[in-house]
């Protein structure tokens, strides 16, 4: 999963009609306009009531179900109402929050790893010239193109141990590596997650520089500054509220990591859990324990962790930016 | 995912050849396929069955079939027994889309069951009991009720390279004493070297040891369930485990690894517990050691007892099957009929490992070991003596899957030592006992 796409579909707001003096009827004009407003974004809602809105109300309602079953247990359950039954046992599921915390500590080394290293690369861009600019920022995004799946196959055939250049490589020295120890997961896991966001992070940092004003930098410069001191004191506070934002969509997406972990399992199912993350369990209760009531519980619980998580941080962050 | 978890012993294998593209696949979810029950044509004598399965030659055995029984025509898709494909049946039965007959583990069975996506044939299937072995027969019916019939069996025996024990001065075990003292006295030598591989995604050694031991963690009555992880026969595998673990006499290669082979095939880990539907795999993959394997019957816990574990492969019959009796009825001449064993059991036109479920299995035994790999002479009086001697103790309860993926989630820390077979047992016992109760299910605790 990488960092989340943007929706852009929210704001076709239809633009009002051009006010015309042979036109008595402006009010109807305006009517009409809305009308045709709603219609373009009519695909639009209905897709969003349809495979968004639904299914969450859907996996609420289903959250406080209950399969019961009699006697020896086999036949059809009976669905049952099963009030917060199923958030009590999430609360209590070791297993699931230590899941939560698993994910939540490597937010914590990676966000910041891919944030610092996308401001650089986006800071670097913005002082060489732009055709070299045009190419670096093409390349240092091909990372984002290449689907999750893939990507991490790319990186699963490197951390093999059988097929890895880097195990056969160390081997020559006479050393061993093990990517996948109860140490090493975390960094194996945490550089595909790096190299996979890297590229789209430092693209919407570098937008957000192009649009600061080229005489800032002028005014910075005949005050004295270097580029460096220019860096730091005027294009990072302008592309503040970036970073403000790509960090809340990285947390979001951390939380809700899955594709990696799932498939670098394959590699050392000892090492990377069917519950390591929060979406594995979930993923594990739904397909292979036919659980879906306490799947549905504890995806409503990880939504409003989710939600509490990113805004707590937006509020930290804006808050400092204000102070 | 992979059985993500339930990944019982027969999956591994098959997980570990698939390749690593394969399975980012199946995380695709492309599940539900629209392919579902037919309609009866009871009116026209007709009937047509859906039947979803993975073995190497159903195809070709579902076209004898329809060739002799124009009447049930039998359509055929061919399916995975790895997690993926457990979880497209699963969702297929649950929307209501589920093939009439499908092929599954016996441990599915009962997931499958304990969802009611399976129906109770046993008024068209107890005609056939006397044909399988009880324990076969019984894992096709949990609980007493019959789901399916039994299409498959893959009993477990023992199997060892020659040359190494000689070289290295150990006994071939025939009890898990002998084998713990092969493997302290391999471990003195070199304590690289390992007697047997469990892996730390897949605890099916253990449930093989309590299996073998006579425990039975699920036993039905008509009061409900008795769990009982902590019998004194479950305490008896526990205690070999244990062992095993305690003396460093285990390596811990996972399945899923490719170089998995090299465990055994690069003369590291010298033996293992193993069964007929592996070694067609095994045979491909031991280019070094190819032809220096012997098998004998596993080890016993006291000398001169007889016992062994096995998996089934079940054809069940699933939820919304208009026509169980028909389906019963080609599900048995899929497990019985000599015309369908010969074609499913030849490595010809089917999987040469694939084994009858059959109370009598002589017309069978005599290919299922690969010759090249195990040169020895009286493999097919070890496999029939392994197929005549599975524990019918053993039950499966209907919460099997999700306990066993709880109980796979500690499988790692009790290889590295940081919790005990004991101790697992008992953490087992208070959760299945928690998660029965917790569904209305009557369970109470054996000892």
């Amino acid at each position: 999963m990488s960092i989340g796409t943007i929706s852009a579909g929210a704001d076709t707001a239809p633009a009002s009609p051009a006010p015309s003096g042979r036109n008595p009827r402006r009010g109807g004009a305006r009517r009409s306009g809305a009308a045709k407003g709603w219609l373009f974004n009519l695909p639009y809602i209905l897709g969003f009531l349809g495979v968004y809105v639904a299914p969450v109300v859907y996996a609420v309602w289903q959250s406080m179900e209950k399969q019961m079953r009699s006697g020896l247990g086999f036949g059809a359950p009976r669905t049952v109402f099963a009030g917060f039954g199923n958030f009590t046992t999430v609360f209590e599921d070791g297993g699931f929050w230590s899941s939560i915390v698993r994910v939540i500590l490597i937010a914590v080394v990676e966000i910041p790893v891919v944030l610092g290293l996308a401001l650089i690369m986006a800071l670097l861009l913005d002082v060489v010239g732009r055709r070299t600019a045009k190419y670096f920022r093409l390349g240092f995004l091909v990372p984002y193109m290449v689907p999750g799946v893939v990507a991490t196959l790319i990186w699963l055939y490197l951390y093999s141990p059988i097929a890895s250049p880097f195990v056969s490589a160390a081997k020559h020295f006479g050393t061993t590596i093990d990517f996948f120890t109860s140490v090493t997961t975390y960094f194996s896991l945490g550089n595909v997650l790096v190299w996979e966001q890297i590229g789209f992070n430092m693209i919407l940092i570098s937008a957000a520089l192009q649009a600061v004003p080229r005489e800032l930098f002028e005014a910075a410069r005949i005050d004295g500054a270097g580029e460096a001191r220019i860096a730091w004191s005027v294009k990072v506070p302008a592309v503040r509220p970036v970073l403000v934002f790509t960090g809340m969509f990285s947390i979001i997406a951390m939380l809700q990591l899955f594709t990696e972990p799932i498939i670098l399992r394959q590699l050392n199912p000892g090492a990377i859990s069917t519950t390591f993350t929060p979406m594995q369990s979930i993923y594990t209760s739904t397909f292979s324990d036919l659980n879906y009531d306490y799947a549905a519980a504890m995806s409503v619980v990880l939504a409003l962790v989710t939600g509490v998580l990113a805004f707590v941080f937006y509020r930290f962050t804006t808050r400092r930016a204000a102070a | 995912m992979s059985r993500n978890p339930h990944h019982p012993a027969r999956r591994r294998l098959r997980s570990a050849l698939a390749s690593a593209v394969a399975l980012s696949a199946a995380v695709s979810l492309a599940a539900c396929s629209s392919s579902g029950t037919s309609p009866s044509a009871a009116a026209a004598g007709k009937v047509t069955l859906q039947f979803w399965g993975s073995a190497n030659g159903l195809s070709k055995a579902v076209a004898a079939w329809n060739s002799t029984h124009p009447n049930i025509q039998v359509d055929f898709t061919t399916d995975t027994t790895d997690a993926a494909g457990f979880e497209k049946l699963a969702a297929a039965a649950k929307a209501g889309n589920a093939p009439c007959v499908a092929q599954f583990d016996a441990q599915d069975l009962v997931t499958f069951a304990s969802q009611g996506l399976v129906q109770d044939v046993s008024q068209y299937a107890d005609q056939y009991k006397s044909t399988y072995s009880s324990s076969a027969w019984q894992a096709a019916s949990p609980g007493g009720s019959t789901y399916g019939i039994p299409v498959e069996a893959a009993p477990n025996f023992f199997a060892y390279q020659v040359n190494l024990f000689k070289k290295y001065g150990l006994t071939v075990p025939s009890t898990w004493t002998q084998l713990i003292a092969d493997g302290v006295k391999l471990h003195a030598q070199n304590p690289n070297l390992k007697i047997m591989n469990y892996a730390p995604e897949d605890p099916s050694g253990f449930v093989g040891l309590n299996w073998e031991a006579g425990a039975t963690w699920y036993k039905a009555t008509s009061n409900g369930w008795i769990i009982d992880f902590t019998s004194a026969d479950a305490l008896k595998a526990a205690n070999v485990l244990q062992q095993l673990v305690s003396d460093h006499l285990l390596s811990n290669v996972s399945y899923t690894d490719p170089g998995i082979w090299k465990t055994w095939d690069g003369g590291t880990t010298l033996a293992m517990t193993t069964s007929t539907w592996q070694l067609p795999v095994y045979s491909g993959v031991f280019p070094n050691s190819d032809g220096d394997w012997a098998i004998t019957t596993v080890p016993q816990y006291a000398a001169g007892d007889a016992s062994t574990d096995s998996n089934f492969n079940i054809a069940g019959i699933l939820k919304g099957c208009a026509d169980p009796q028909q389906a019963t009825e080609f599900a048995n001449w899929l497990g019985s009929d000599s015309a369908a064993l010969k074609i499913t059991t030849d490595g010809a036109t089917g999987y040469p490992g694939w084994f009858p479920p059959l109370a009598d299995v002589s017309n069978y035994v005599d290919d299922v070991v690969p010759a090249k790999m195990i040169p020895q002479s009286n493999t097919a009086e070890i496999v029939s003596k392994a197929a005549a001697e599975v524990n019918t103790t053993w039950e499966y309860g209907p919460d099997y899957a999700t306990m066993y993926n709880e109980m796979a989630s500690y499988w790692p820390k009790v290889l590295n030592g940081g919790m005990t077979a004991v101790q697992l047992l008992q953490t087992m016992q208070a959760w299945t006992l928690n998660d029965l109760k917790s569904q209305g299910i009557n369970a109470t605790a054996g000892s």
